[in-house]
């Protein structure tokens, strides 16, 4: 009886964390290597998620343009922004602002 | 007269390294003239951290150190791999000299004086430095892992340069500004 009620909550959990997963849309990586960001321009759709992947042994940022992300990328830990609004964003690091990227948000 | 300085140094600087270019720097010599080159960035970040107060500049700062710091200990990780002992070498000394008259200029200066001198030097030696290595280290260099290090790190150093030249610009809206 006691094992039904725990199969119960953890499955409720599971799709409770599944349901949250689907609506936070779908992923994109972003790998950032030898500093570029590779690739350097990603298609999401509103509601997904960017994951940018640092690879170098130096820190960067991933900042738009625009003022509407800036995202901390350190090493070995990924980072993420949720796009939430149609557009093309123009980004580039901040600490070395000769790389650039581009991210393409559609509906 | 602050504007020759710089052009004097990088003169005497290029021509040092294009006379070591004659005869073809060593990968021990490489090694030790990208490390000083390094080294001396980190000594005016230094400076600048302990003279400095404005926040932009000294967010730079912490990045040269925490960078160049990170390039060296990889280079220190090659030589080592590699069972090669950096060698001392008349570039380096060079380097080395004109970045200890540098630093007693820097230290002379303080406020908006300092900050304007500090990124300005950081534009102008990023610049001579980034020519050396692309001109003279990388193309000298033999061993392969040597070069690419050589080759990521003038990718960092052209992006400190760039930073470099931003907040240049910055500083010079901001002193125009507070003139308004």
């Amino acid at each position: 009886m006691r094992n039904i009620a725990l199969h119960a909550v953890f499955s409720s959990l599971f799709l409770l964390a599944g349901a949250k997963f689907a609506s936070a849309g779908e992923s994109a990586s972003v790998v950032i290597a030898d500093l570029e960001f590779k690739p350097s321009t990603i298609t999401v759709r509103v509601g997904d998620t960017v994951t940018w992947i640092n690879k170098d042994f130096v820190e960067h940022t991933a900042t738009s343009r625009d003022g509407v992300f800036d995202v901390a990328t350190p090493k070995s830990r990924p980072a993420q922004w949720r796009a939430q609004k149609v557009g093309d964003f123009t980004y580039y690091c901040r600490l070395h602002p000769n790389m650039t990227g581009t991210i393409r948000v559609t509906r | 007269m602050k504007i020759i300085a710089p052009i004097v140094a990088g003169v005497v600087f290029a021509t040092t390294l294009s006379a070591r270019a004659a005869d073809t720097p060593t990968d021990p010599q490489i090694a030790h003239i990208a490390y000083t080159a390094g080294l001396v960035d980190i000594g005016y970040a230094e400076i600048a951290l302990q003279r400095s107060k404005n926040k932009v500049v000294r967010e730079f700062a912490m990045e040269m150190v925490k960078d160049h710091k990170a390039v060296n200990d990889k280079a220190l990780a090659l030589v080592k791999k590699l069972g090669v002992t950096p060698e001392d070498n008349a570039t380096s000394q060079t380097i080395a000299g004109q970045a200890a008259a540098k630093r007693a200029e820097l230290k002379r200066l303080s406020g908006a004086a300092f900050d304007r001198a500090y990124a300005e030097n950081e534009v102008a030696y990023h610049s001579l430095v980034n020519a050396a290595v692309d001109t003279q280290l990388i193309p000298s260099a033999s061993n392969g892992e040597l070069k690419d290090l050589l080759k990521v790190g003038l990718k960092i150093f052209q992006g400190h340069q760039q930073h470099a030249e931003h907040m240049v610009e910055w500083l010079a809206r901001k002193r125009a500004a507070s003139k308004e």
